[in-house]
């Protein structure tokens, strides 16, 4: 829970974080195969072989290139420093498009704004069946000034991009290329 | 001091601005060069040319050898020189259309003791750039515009630029004609309604009778009629041929791509009287920019592109195919095409032209003397309106606010009947497909200034096309005074449209803020346009001191006389004074 | 650093007529319409008549020609009108006309001082309303109205009506008092370019009153019906 002291909208991220998911109580299973993806899946804290320090901004993830290891797990440390709201998202293409177009759900139903995240509106249920997904362990949201991180087991292999998948982003060039090289 | 300003000179004017240190180092003697000390210069030659059009040829003018001019790139900071000699038998200028200057810079004849460069003679423009983002440059003389004088201006921020793409074109918008400019004007002076083709015939009428029905038509009728206006008048100029970086539609433009690039579209609207809706269909494109100032990235299918206006939009083909830049002008006579391919000699499909809307009472606005006060312009659903058989009294009025009167959103239009889209706004945007709108646009850096206007004006923009004169508050350029206001000032220009022409308003030397909805993040335009009928405001901070223009960008417009001073009084001489 | 404020301010704030008005200089427009020129075929003789109108201006202030005449078979010019007239905007729509006209035929010749209003009533009824006074001091007036309906974009059907008005009787003139005479025209134009326009069509014309009889006395038929074709060209 440390982890999450961070910043505000880490600590309203529990959805998002996957470290988070051991307090909720949905989730009683760390990082169940469901949360695997073929970008990799959520890892553990302690089994992270090292911490990378990443900066977003308008419209920018730096460093804008990254190497890692097959099954290397990496702890990202995040840092907007923009001014507005931005995710880091590691995934595939396809994922990425369906990323972006439920944050675009989010901002339509005001669950987040461009700029921040609106608490009162992720805790709601939407009854239309946009209410928050539970399941997107690949996505970190983090408001200006803030930090958060996230802890990732990549796979042996696969084509993936670490992106914001805030509408319009990605577009404007706010992707870094991932590579997994010995 | 004691100063015939009747003889002023511009050799005069600019001896004494260069005294002033308005002007920096300037070149006092035609022909010769004075570029100490610039970190970038260019010389442009502006003559008589000629272009080949799909195999047509057509007089033109060419500045630095071309049709549209070359590109000129600099960097923010920079201190730039560009020495512009005329070959014209006429008088000439150039305008740097967006770019923050000293007034005697600015390029337009008539303000800021700016005069034309007469015909043999040169001038020397230095500017320091204080902004980058994509602008244009184009004549600020006569019809010259319209002729080929104008390019495009790419600035690249001196910090971080917000936008990474992994490759990037200027796609340059114009209209080209065989007729002179001269020669349209008098046809607008003298034949009102010469290049409608599209006026209400028999046929509509029976057709709109079978549609609307006897009563709804008849009423429609009569009141055009009352106004003496013609609800087909979307264009005061047909003929044209439109051009995308100068080549026609069977020459087709091409720029290249590989696929999954980012690739970053500089779109400049260079047209002279040409209002374009801007689509490339199976391509969404993400906007960035507006008038060179970044904006909260927002992905649109299409836009409406007002004259004088810039958009920097990002599309990532991921297909290998060639795909269209569409441009169709709003009254649909013709387009505009560019190709977007993996290899030259592609062609995209060419979509079949979209429906030209027509005019409905609601473009009229609340100004024609009719009683229609009371429509709320702001917020009414275009989609769920019966325009014909609208009900004068019944819309509340009352609620309507500022920021969001103007903006109202190019709703899908209906096309489920047989007549043409109903309404100005109506670009005929394909269901499910997203139209920008200005209410889309949010600055992304935040104003520097929030203060509320101290300072309110407002310009009606008015005009009598029976006789194709174009005014603001009634008067032709000079023949009203003009607006004054002090450096630093907050002032809230409010335009109001009378008329059935849509206006794109540019304002030289500074940035309108749009007021659009936006609190603090309010986006930066040089042109806004003013739809007819609708009421438009913006915001500014008057931090430039000069004798500025403020004027409707369709050439013809301002020729007219839709053009004032925007005069901002420096505070020092205020006080000294 | 006071006297470059000066400068600055004086280049700023000094009205610069000479810079003020280059570029902007109040344009003339110019232009020519042979409205009319028509072959008329009737009962008795045949006819050709014209109608003339012509500007040259700026926005605001003209000077307007307009001139009308009517040739008969074997009478040669039986009518020739020439006005010369200042127009002056009023309004939107509208121009002030004032002038003078001179007829030089029929003889003996005669002119007139004359003012109206000329423009556009709503509905697009193009008007022209005039009234004259001779330098007999007789008073008379023609009020003339016409509007276009496209029934095509080429195809322009023309309905036409003229009314004229005296003040007294003009027996020279075949004149009567009131109402001398009424007129309706209706002409179909193909617009080939909007600049020539050859057309068809029909006139009828009536004298009224003491008008029609002073045109029976003189030998005329004050109703008037013919068939007509011609041409309208501008420039």
């Amino acid at each position: 829970m440390s982890l999450f002291t961070r910043g505000l909208t880490a600590a309203m991220l529990l959805a998002f974080a996957p470290t988070a998911q051991a307090q909720h109580h949905d989730h009683a299973n760390h990082h169940s195969p469901a949360d695997a993806t073929a970008a990799g899946q959520p890892g553990k804290a302690d089994t992270a072989t090292r911490t990378l320090d990443v900066t977003l901004g308008e419209h920018f993830i730096d460093p804008g290139t990254i190497r890692v290891a097959p099954g290397e797990t990496v702890r990202f440390r995040v840092t907007n420093k923009g001014e507005f709201l931005h995710s880091f998202v590691i995934a595939d293409t396809k994922t990425h498009g369906d990323r972006q177009a439920m944050m675009g759900m989010m901002l339509d139903h005001g669950m987040i704004t461009e700029t921040a995240v609106n608490p009162d509106q992720m805790k709601m249920d939407h009854g239309d069946g946009h209410g928050m997904n539970h399941d997107h362990h690949d996505l970190l949201l983090v408001a200006p000034g803030k930090s958060a991180e996230l802890v990732w087991t990549f796979p042996q292999g696969g084509d993936i991009v670490i992106a914001c998948d805030m509408p319009g982003h990605y577009e404007a060039g706010m992707a870094a290329s991932l590579t997994i090289t010995r | 001091m004691t100063m015939g300003t009747e003889g002023l000179s511009r050799r005069d004017a600019l001896r004494l601005a260069a005294a002033a240190g308005m002007a920096g180092v300037v070149s006092l003697y035609p022909g010769r060069r004075s570029f100490a000390s610039a970190d970038h210069e260019t010389s442009l030659l502006v003559e008589e040319t000629s272009i080949t059009i799909d195999g047509d040829r057509f007089g033109a003018i060419a500045m630095g050898g071309s049709v549209p001019a070359p590109t000129l790139r600099w960097r923010e900071g920079q201190e730039v020189v560009v020495q512009v000699t005329n070959r014209l038998r006429e008088p000439t200028s150039i305008h740097w259309h967006g770019l923050l200057l000293e007034g005697m810079m600015d390029g337009a004849p008539g303000f800021n003791a700016y005069s034309a460069i007469a015909p043999g003679e040169s001038f020397t423009y230095r500017i320091r750039l204080r902004q980058s983002g994509t602008y244009w440059y184009h004549s600020h003389s006569g019809g010259q515009e319209q002729r080929g004088m104008y390019g495009a201006i790419i600035i690249d921020p001196a910090e971080r630029e917000p936008v990474r793409a992994d490759r990037e074109h200027v796609i340059v918008l114009s209209d080209h004609t065989a007729d002179h400019p001269d020669h349209i004007m008098r046809k607008l002076k003298v034949s009102e309604g010469y290049y409608n083709k599209g006026k209400r015939t028999l046929g509509d009428l029976i057709g709109d009778i079978r549609r609307d029905g006897l009563a709804k038509t008849w009423a429609d009728r009569r009141d055009w009629g009352d106004m003496r206006m013609d609800p087909t008048d979307l264009a005061d100029v047909t003929g044209y041929r439109f051009l995308a970086n100068g080549k026609g539609i069977q020459d087709h433009w091409t720029g290249l791509f590989k696929p999954g690039e980012r690739v970053r579209l500089r779109l400049i609207n260079a047209s002279a009287m040409s209002i374009f809706d801007v689509a490339i269909p199976g391509l969404p494109m993400t906007i960035v920019s507006a008038d060179g100032q970044n904006v909260l990235p927002v992905k649109v299918d299409e836009f409406r592109f007002g004259v004088g206006e810039t958009y920097d939009v990002i599309v990532m083909p991921t297909e290998d195919r060639a795909y269209t830049l569409m441009a169709e002008p709003i009254d649909r006579s013709g387009y505009a095409r560019a190709t977007l391919a993996p290899r030259p000699g592609m062609a995209g499909e060419i979509p079949p032209l979209r429906p030209r809307a027509i005019l409905t009472m609601a473009d009229m606005g609340p100004h024609h003397g009719m009683d229609h006060g009371s429509m709320d312009h702001g917020s009414m659903d275009h989609s769920s309106m019966d325009h014909g058989a609208m009900d004068h009294g019944a819309m509340d009025h009352g609620s309507m606010d500022h920021a969001a009167m103007g903006h109202d959103a190019p709703v899908p239009a209906p096309p489920t009947r047989d007549g043409p889209p109903q309404g100005w706004d109506q670009a005929g945007t394909p269901p499910g497909k997203r139209a920008l709108t200005y209410a889309d646009l949010k600055s992304l850096t935040r104003n520097a200034d929030t203060r509320e206007p101290a300072h309110e004006i407002s310009l009606r923009l008015t005009g009598i096309m029976e006789r194709y004169i174009w005014t603001l508050n009634g008067h032709k350029f000079d023949h009203g005074g003009p607006i004054r206001v002090n450096q630093g000032d907050r002032v809230r220009l409010t335009f109001v449209n009378t008329t059935m022409m849509a206006h794109p308003m540019h304002l030289h030397g500074m940035f309108f803020e749009l007021e659009n909805g936006q609190t603090d993040r309010k986006p930066r335009k040089h042109v806004v346009i003013v739809p007819p009928g609708k009421t438009v405001s913006v915001v500014l901070t008057a931090d430039e001191p000069g004798d500025w223009p403020l004027h409707c960008h369709m050439l013809f417009h301002m020729n007219a006389g839709m053009m004032t001073r925007f005069i901002v009084t420096p505070s020092s001489a205020t006080a000294t004074l | 650093m006071r006297i470059k404020t000066l400068i600055a301010a004086a280049l700023l704030l000094a009205p610069l007529p000479a810079q003020a008005m280059e570029g902007h200089v109040e344009p003339l427009f110019w232009r020519l319409t042979l409205d009319q020129l028509e072959r008329h075929w009737q009962d008795g003789q045949d006819a050709t008549s014209w109608k003339l109108d012509g500007f040259i201006g700026g926005d605001y202030e003209k000077l307007r020609i307009k001139s009308e005449g009517e040739a008969t078979d074997g009478h040669g010019v039986e009518e020739l009108e020439i006005q010369a007239l200042y127009s002056v905007m009023v309004d939107d729509f509208w121009d002030f006309q004032a002038g003078i006209r001179h007829d030089f035929r029929p003889q003996p010749q005669t002119s007139y001082a004359t003012i109206g209003f000329q423009g556009l009533a709503p509905q697009f009824l193009e008007v022209d309303a005039q009234a004259f006074l001779s330098d007999e001091g007789d008073l008379t007036a023609r009020l003339e109205t016409e509007i276009d309906l496209p029934l095509t974009r080429q195809l322009i059907l023309q309905p036409h009506a003229e009314i004229d008005l005296s003040a007294q009787d003009v027996p020279s003139q075949t004149i009567g008092a009131g109402v001398s005479s009424l007129g309706l025209g209706l002409r179909l134009r193909y617009e080939i370019v909007q600049e020539v326009a050859p057309y068809i069509g029909l006139s009828w014309e009536k004298r009224l009153g003491e008008s029609a009889r002073l045109s029976r006395a003189a030998g005329e038929d004050p109703d008037r019906v013919s068939f007509l074709a011609g041409i309208r060209l501008w420039l």
